[in-house]
């Protein structure tokens, strides 16, 4: 049952193309000015910040309409009568989590491409943290857009909900991406945001999965 | 009664204490107690006594024009510790036989009084975002609004103790930090913790449906919020580097893996009754809530 | 102003003790107010 809602995503995607060029868009955007603004040297803390406050920015304009256009479409009702809740929600977030991971490599390959000083010192390191992370958020933001998906001002609010909610992901993510680009990445300095992000993505979807239903039926 | 002996109750070291923070600079008399040994000396108004301190320490004591001092007493009062001769005079005693003292805080001095009531704040205020958590579950699976209004008075009240903690935590990092704001991580994580429940206030208000559907919406948002409560709570400022006790992977000092308390017995006595009390405050304060919104939505049947 | 100076901690006492009294009459009159609505 999770594989046609799925689809239908993925159809719908591909016809439309709203997501994917609106996204890199974007990335492309941010990236240039920061070029800009940032004129000197940039060292690995900044480097991971503003990489990670683009993707954070990015996945919210991405993955927000994933409920608030089912209801705009007046389909909401359609896949209420036709799907479970449960195949609803891992349809929509293994999408929204591949739509995320595709944005992390556009982003990847956008920051290598812009800037000289964005050099992965550990390829695995780098690439455990950033797919932990994209998991999180995508979790964060598929539960999110389902709650504000019938509120006033959905465009600000999600924001405003999911960046706080993202903070201890931040944390973890930032500061392990930060070592992964310094000269001699340590696995002794991840080890914790590594069980943070593993942690937090498992209680995240855990309870997102078991609480859906309740934002779901009428 | 509690705040007044956390407020009145004298903090006071050793003779350590005292020639340590001469050596420093940071003060010059430092509030230490001792028990005063037998006179061994005493000429025109000055009396030497040799006293020791809380940690059992024997030294000799100058005390001049303090007549009434007595050999066998108990005093609380102010020490220098003269560099030059490696003696202690004291200057002046605020006590005599103390019931009750609380420790000397290296660098913190009367500033560390405020553990009683910043610490027991941050507490009540994850009691009440944990009971918050528990009414949004009752809610959800009871389906009864009742339960909307309870989470919501909770959560209410834990924002108010969260703003409360944050309002002391920077007036005392004022004092003993330099600054109101130092981006600790403590600092930082309970600045998004406010934000993460003035969003479910707002998020509770933006919402347009029924008033059953915006309760369980709100609900699950409360839970989802309360996921990150223990990472921001415990887990970052334990990680992360702090200026708080606790962080840079050292043993915090009361809510740790191996279950000790790293606190003075008294200071730890009057910090879980203050946690107590402010529970009870809590309490109150949410049933006043609950009452208030009740009243209002009977005298005004249209609300929503 | 000496005084004031050398007892500084008295005065944060004192402080603290209007605070407290202050919000406690607030609840007690709220509490109050409440109850007469309730009836």
């Amino acid at each position: 049952m999770i594989s046609p809602v799925l689809r239908k995503e993925m159809r719908i995607e591909l016809r439309s193309r709203y997501g994917t060029s609106a996204v890199i868009m974007f990335l492309i955007v941010t990236v240039v000015t920061i070029a800009f603004a940032v004129q000197e040297k940039l060292e690995p803390s900044f480097m991971s910040a503003f990489f990670w406050i683009t993707i954070f920015f990015g996945t919210i304009t991405g993955l927000s309409r994933s409920f608030v256009s089912e209801e705009e479409r007046g389909t909401a009702l359609l896949l209420k009568l036709y799907a479970k809740p449960e195949s609803v929600y891992w349809g929509k977030f293994i999408y929204n989590l591949l739509l995320s991971l595709s944005l992390g490599i556009t982003a990847v390959l956008i920051f290598a491409f812009f800037f000289k000083e964005y050099m992965i010192k550990d390829f695995l390191m780098f690439f455990l943290q950033l797919i932990l992370g994209l998991v999180g958020t995508a979790a964060i933001i598929t539960i999110l857009s389902a709650l504000v998906a019938r509120a006033a001002q959905k465009g600000a609010l999600l924001p405003v909900l999911a960046l706080p909610l993202l903070f201890p992901l931040v944390v973890a993510v930032t500061d392990a991406t930060r070592i992964s680009m310094q000269i001699s990445p340590a696995w002794e300095g991840v080890r914790g945001d590594i069980l943070v992000l593993f942690s937090f993505d498992v209680a995240l979807i855990l309870v997102s999965y078991v609480l859906f239903s309740y934002v779901w039926r009428d | 009664m509690s705040i007044y002996l956390s407020l009145s109750t004298p903090v006071a070291g050793g003779f350590k204490d005292a020639a340590m923070l001469k050596m420093l600079g940071v003060a010059s008399t430092t509030p230490v107690m001792v028990s005063l040994g037998p006179a061994v000396s005493s000429q025109n108004n000055s009396t030497q006594f040799s006293a020791t301190d809380r940690f059992g320490a024997e030294r000799k004591l100058f005390a001049k024009n303090l007549l009434n001092l007595k050999s066998g007493m108990v005093v609380v009062g102010d020490c220098t510790y003269d560099a030059g001769d490696s003696t202690y005079e004291l200057t002046n005693v605020s006590r005599t036989d103390p019931a009750i003292i609380f420790p000397l805080v290296q660098g913190l001095g009367e500033l560390g009084r405020n553990i009683l009531f910043h610490v027991p704040m941050s507490f009540v205020a994850f009691i009440a975002f944990l009971v918050g958590t528990i009414n949004s579950i009752q809610l959800l699976r009871k389906n009864d609004l009742k339960y909307d209004l309870r989470a919501r008075a909770a959560s209410a009240g834990g924002l108010l103790f969260t703003t409360l903690a944050t309002i002391t935590g920077s007036i005392w990092a004022r004092f003993s930090w330099g600054t109101f704001w130092n981006w600790d991580s403590r600092e930082t994580s309970i600045l998004v913790l406010l934000l993460i429940y003035v969003a479910y206030f707002l998020l509770r208000q933006l919402l347009e449906d029924s008033e059953e559907k915006k309760a369980r919406t709100a609900a699950v948002y409360n839970i989802i919020a309360f996921v990150t409560v223990p990472f921001l709570m415990f887990i970052l400022p334990r990680i992360t580097r702090s200026l708080h006790p606790g962080g840079n992977g050292m043993e915090a000092p009361v809510v740790n893996l191996s279950g000790k308390t790293h606190i003075d017995p008294w200071f730890s006595i009057f910090l879980w009754i203050n946690v107590v009390c402010f529970a009870i405050l809590f309490y109150w304060m949410r049933d006043l809530f609950i009452r208030i919104e009740t009243a209002h939505q009977k005298r005004t049947p249209q609300y929503n | 102003m000496d005084y004031l100076q050398d007892h500084s901690l008295y005065v944060v006492a004192i402080i603290a003790t209007v605070i407290w009294l202050g919000v406690f009459i607030f609840m007690m009159r709220m509490s109050n107010r409440i109850s007469k609505l309730e009836k």
